[in-house]
């Protein structure tokens, strides 16, 4: 386990797919407007997929309303958080 | 028999530059030396965006990358003096179009003509890289000349001695592309090439197609002049030709495709100036029209259309809002006028854009939309198009001359059940395109291609317009595709997408599979948009007329209000 905050994971892994100013965007500022004209659905697919990859978790495309959950870094971190969470809690129960 | 007009009645457009008028408008600036004029950033910003990661370029975002939408930006960057960022990873991802012989559109597909001499080009003249397999590659370029003289798409359409000045251009431009690589010239009869190109030229100076065309047209006098001018030849009558097209001047001073077409475009200036090039002519008195027509096709987010802006439609976006049923009885009626008028002289299917060749694809729509329903010379006609259209290997490829796939294939099946008779289609051979696109009981779109939902709809649809059994082998598909929350996703099962979903609701609904409605509905609520449906529910932002049509149409279906959906192909 990476000893980085999950803010710090998230920013790792979608500078290596953005690029390395995602470094030292705000938490509050729109992923969108901060992609511009690169992003679309493909593009959505590709974020959603590095996070996905970084900590193990599942994203549902439709019931988990990506659409705001990624839309800036302070959200997707509380989603991440969630759903570690979710995940501790299913292990404990098994 | 008179020229055909501009499309009379109205169509609707979708407010959007297109990739291949954008670098018709580029390369003729470029020509008259004014590409001061251009709007440099806006025009690398819209290139730019039909990038893909594996460095080759699509035909719209969101597309699969190939080799004609690849040409055509690279090209346009190179006329703007800019650099294609990471040229080497590109040439890599040409070099995964090459099938053993030659290059295809896209990796899986079999090579035809239009798509190497795209691959070609870009390989060498843009990437500076070589082709991987020059024997293999000659022995299909030599293998492209009938008997007649003339060049045909590929070695089989040779066999039939099926010339085509559009093959000539693609083949000649191809090995001058390889000569600058430093390798010989194919081993063709040149003086019969030679030839065949001046046999095209027309007692009014226009050049044709073929034997097979009625009447001259700017597009082949380009084709056929440039490929001239590559063999270091001429038409046998410069002067009338020089003549034929000056005297295709619009109003403006910018150019209409033929005699009697009424309405300037894009391509008309592009073939008129290219053609005045090959034939060693001045063009710089036609600089400041041209200009100044370009200038009014050039769109605000970078890019240009055919002709003026408001009034570019197309039959995509025109079809979509008749099917959508969004147009009073008075739209409908001016609309469909409009998409019976998007022909050629010499094509009776119909085209994307007034001016450009017929497209399988768009026919489907058009037809679907009810264009030529009252019409049935006109259908007759179009069903003898489709079939001259028919591969070797059966398959149907987007227009004349190009490689098949599932697509296009499905798309002149659905042309078929909407004419009502097979028009002389080769079901057997159909059939057998379909069996080559099969991997493990899945379809590919090309026969070495990826597996998809789309496509294996598409070969079903296929197989049971042949008389195949497929409701098993559909309700297994759907099951394996089906997303658990809502829709179809074209791979696996996560990513669902409006497309995908259409075509698996349409499907189920013919074969009388039954629907999920309530599956559907929590889809469609995902994906609506202000007045419109997305294409994905990761992007509301990206919707258009086409996505609409097929949102409402399923939302109709999920409301019980129409039980057929349309046989619509699109991708």
């Amino acid at each position: 386990m990476s000893n980085l905050s999950i803010e710090q994971r998230i920013r790792q892994a979608l500078a290596q797919l953005l690029g390395d100013e995602v470094l030292a965007i705000e938490k509050q500022d729109s992923f969108r407007d901060f992609i511009g004209e690169r992003f679309d659905s493909l593009m959505a697919v590709e974020v959603i997929t590095a996070i996905e990859g970084c900590f193990e978790i599942e994203v549902d495309y439709l019931s988990d309303d990506v659409r705001y959950w990624f839309e800036t870094l302070e959200k997707m971190e509380t989603f991440v958080a969630q759903k570690l969470e979710d995940q501790l809690t299913l292990q404990a129960a098994e | 028999m008179t020229a055909p007009r501009f499309a009379q009645g109205r169509g609707l457009g979708n407010g959007q530059p297109d990739l291949w008028c954008t670098y018709a408008a580029v390369r003729s600036l470029a020509w008259v030396e004014r590409l001061d004029s251009v709007d440099t950033a806006s025009l690398h910003t819209y290139i730019q965006s039909r990038r893909n990661r594996d460095a080759g370029f699509a035909w719209s975002k969101g597309m699969p990358s190939d080799a004609w939408a690849t040409f055509y930006c690279c090209e346009t960057l190179k006329d703007l003096g800019i650099a294609i960022e990471q040229g080497t990873q590109t040439a890599e991802w040409l070099h995964t179009l090459f099938d053993g012989d030659a290059y295809a559109m896209c990796p899986g597909q079999t090579a035809d003509v239009w798509a190497t001499h795209y691959a070609v080009r870009t390989l060498v003249e843009v990437c500076d890289g070589r082709v991987a397999d020059p024997d293999a590659l000659y022995a299909w370029l030599e293998g492209l000349q009938c008997s007649n003289g003339g060049l045909s798409w590929s070695a089989d359409f040779a066999r039939r001695n099926l010339a085509d000045t559009r093959a000539c251009f693609y083949g000649v431009m191809a090995a001058r592309a390889l000569a600058r690589q430093g390798l010989p010239a194919p081993a063709w009869d040149v003086p019969r090439l030679i030839g065949w190109l001046q046999a095209q030229q027309m007692d009014d100076g226009g050049f044709r197609f073929s034997e097979a065309a009625e009447r001259p047209c700017l597009w082949a006098t380009y084709r056929a002049t440039a490929s001239l001018a590559a063999l270091q030849a001429q038409p046998l009558g410069p002067g009338e030709c020089v003549a034929w097209i000056e005297a295709l001047r619009g109003p403006s001073g910018a150019f209409v495709r033929w005699q009697g077409y009424d309405v300037e475009d894009v391509w008309a200036a592009f073939c008129a100036v290219g053609s005045l090039k090959a034939l060693g002519e001045p063009v710089a008195h036609l600089a400041d029209a041209i200009a100044s027509f370009i200038a009014t096709l050039a769109l605000p987010q970078g890019g240009y259309t055919y002709r003026q802006v408001d009034a570019a439609a197309d039959v995509l976006t025109t079809a979509a809002a008749v099917i959508g049923g969004q147009m009073t009885d008075a739209q409908r009626a001016d609309a469909l006028r409009w998409i019976e008028g998007c022909q050629m002289p010499n094509e009776p299917g119909i085209m994307y854009m007034p001016g450009r060749g017929a497209e399988v694809r768009c026919t489907n729509w058009g037809l679907a939309a009810g264009a030529f329903a009252d019409r049935p010379d006109a259908r007759k006609a179009v069903g003898h198009w489709l079939a001259s259209l028919q591969n070797p290997d059966g398959g149907f490829g987007f227009w004349e001359g190009r490689g098949s796939d599932l697509v296009s294939t499905a798309s002149a099946v659905a042309i078929l059940q909407q004419l009502g008779n097979n028009a002389g289609v080769d079901l057997v051979e159909l059939e057998a395109f379909v069996a080559s696109c099969c991997q493990q009981g899945r379809h590919a779109a090309y026969p070495r291609g990826q597996v998809s939902l789309r496509a294996s709809l598409q070969a079903l649809i296929c197989l049971r317009h042949v008389g195949r059994d497929v409701r098993a082998q559909a309700s297994d598909l759907l099951a394996a595709h089906k997303v658990r929350q809502g829709g179809f996703a074209n791979q696996g099962q996560r990513i669902p997408d409006l497309l995908s979903t259409y075509q698996a609701v349409a499907l189920a609904a013919a074969l009388g599979l039954p629907v999920d409605l309530a599956h559907l509905r929590f889809f469609l609520d995902k994906v609506r948009s202000g007045p419109g449906y997305a294409w994905s529910p990761l992007y509301l932002q990206g919707h258009d007329a086409l996505s609409g049509c097929l949102g409402r149409l399923l939302q109709a279906f999920a409301d019980g209000k129409c039980l057929h959906l349309p046989n619509l192909q699109l991708s």
